[in-house]
Order: C-alpha cells, then sequence, then structure tokens
C-alpha cells in the first residue's frame, strides 16, 4: 500500500502526518525539509518524536529512512521523469510516498 | 548678518548641497556653508594566508558607501537657536536609523544614516559652528520574491493528511 503525504509547495518547511502500516501500527511522523542553497534537497525525519534521521538528501525512489522503523519506508517520486524532487513540483511531478511495501535489505 | 539689506542668516549659501529626512524631505541640517563632501564607496576584500608566504584572495563584498562631509554655520548674536537647533538634529538623527537624503554635486544620495558626527573647537573656529559629519549608506537589499530559496522562511505546515495512492 502506498500512501500520498501531501506538501505545500515551499523551499523550507516542517509538517507532521499520522501513518498506518498494513498491521494497523499507528506512527506519529515529523518531516522537515530543507532546500540547500545547490538546489539539493534534505528531510529531517522523527518517528514517535524520536529523531531517526537528521540529514538526509532526498534522491528519487530513494529510501529516506535507514531502518525499517515504518514497517516501510518514506521515499521522494518522480512522476514524469528521474529527476530529484524540487519543491516547485511539491504533489504534480515529486510525490512524498509512504510505502508499506518497501523492505531494506 | 544684515547684507544690502538682506539677512544672510536665512539664506543658504550652499545650493548644491542638502541634507533632508528621506521620509518628510524636510531640510534637516541647515548649514551656512557645507566646505567640503565627500564621497566614498569602498569594498572590503577577503584574504588569507597560505603556505607559500603570500595571501590568497578569494571574495570581495561591497561595503555601504560612505559620505564625509564639513558644514559650517557662523556665531551670530541673533542665531543661537539655529546653533542649537543643529546641534540637537544631530543628536537626534545620530541616536537613531534615520533615513536621511543628501543632495550633492554628483547628485542625489538617497538613504544613508548619519553615523558619527563631530565637533572641533578651536582658536580657527572661534566664530562658527565647524561639525564634522559621517553619513554612511543603508542597502536596500532584494526583495524577497528574488530571494534564493534556501533562505526562505521555514512553514510550519501542521498536521498534514495522507491519502492512498494507486
Amino acid at each position: 500500500m502506498k500512501q500520498q503525504i501531501n506538501l505545500l509547495q515551499v523551499p523550507n518547511q516542517t509538517l507532521s502526518c499520522n501513518l498506518n502500516d498494513e498491521k494497523g501500527n499507528f506512527f506519529t511522523v515529523d518531516i522537515s525539509l530543507r532546500t540547500l542553497p545547490d538546489g539539493n534537497l534534505i528531510a529531517k525525519i522523527t518517528v514517535n518524536n524520536e529523531v531517526i534521521v537528521s540529514s538526509v538528501m532526498c534522491c528519487n525512489k530513494m529510501p529516506l529512512l535507514p531502518t525499517n522503523i515504518l514497517n516501510g519506508n518514506i521515499y521522494f517520486t518522480d512522476t514524469f521523469f528521474d529527476t530529484d524532487p524540487v519543491y516547485t513540483g511539491f504533489n504534480e511531478q515529486y510525490l512524498l510516498i509512504y510505502d508499506t511495501e518497501f523492505r531494506l535489505g | 548678518m544684515i547684507i544690502n539689506g538682506q539677512d544672510t542668516s536665512k539664506i543658504t549659501y550652499s545650493t548644491s548641497y542638502l541634507i533632508t529626512d528621506a521620509k518628510t524631505n524636510e531640510i534637516v541640517l541647515r548649514f551656512d556653508t557645507v566646505e567640503e563632501c565627500n564621497f566614498k564607496g569602498a569594498s572590503s576584500v577577503t584574504s588569507y594566508p597560505t603556505e607559500y608566504g603570500i595571501e590568497a584572495t578569494d571574495y570581495k563584498y561591497k561595503n555601504s558607501d560612505t559620505i564625509n562631509a564639513r558644514g559650517l554655520i557662523a556665531r551670530r548674536s541673533n542665531n543661537d537657536s539655529d546653533v542649537d537647533l543643529i546641534r540637537n538634529q544631530l543628536k537626534l538623527y545620530q541616536s537613531g536609523m534615520y533615513a536621511i537624503n543628501i543632495q550633492m554635486k554628483s547628485g542625489l544620495k538617497q538613504n544613508y544614516t548619519l553615523e558619527s558626527f563631530e565637533i572641533p573647537e578651536s582658536l580657527d573656529n572661534y566664530s562658527v559652528l565647524e561639525v564634522s559629519m559621517t553619513f554612511k549608506e543603508i542597502p536596500k537589499f532584494l526583495q524577497q520574491q528574488n530571494r534564493a530559496p534556501s533562505n526562505y522562511d521555514t512553514v510550519n505546515t501542521g498536521i498534514v493528511q495522507s491519502g492512498d495512492i494507486q
């Protein structure tokens, strides 16, 4: 199951969302997105008030979480091409996805 | 002083130089004459020492433009209030970020603030109030829509919804 997390089309933002995996587990996820001067996007992700990753670069279809704490993972995906996310295309070209079927090694 | 029936204390001699408030356009400092007025533009070049024994330069940034002016007003028996007014205006405009426009021969310089002033007193200027002033430019930064994305404020979007997708 894939869920899309809604974003604003602004360069720097923080948001909270409630995610459910397929087993019914409930996660409170805080995401902070920041655009660097070179245009790259980095994320800080907190799950249930615990910082899981403090600074990870957002690349196309690359998982943002280093663990399976969400029983899945979060990643950006480019719906048209194969480019890394830019804030101007949030929710249209670039979707932030919570994928419950994604498993790390 | 009355010359040819005209009160010279009411005449602004240096019509080329006007120091006005940027908001109200009122003259804030009224001297008998502005003896000199110098404009200076400068920038700073950053450098760091290297193992070759010379300094390498890597960046340069612009400093605020500076205007140094020297104004004179004669101490006469009938213009004590004018002299006091200049003193008070100097203290006022030096104490806060007041924007000042300065009309020079080379053009109108806008958005300056009085950084410092000095009133030297010596035998040479016994009969005049001499004021040396330093004005510094208040730079106008780029408008908000021209900022780099990385410099935008962080927006707290609160709790957002997540929906299933195919």
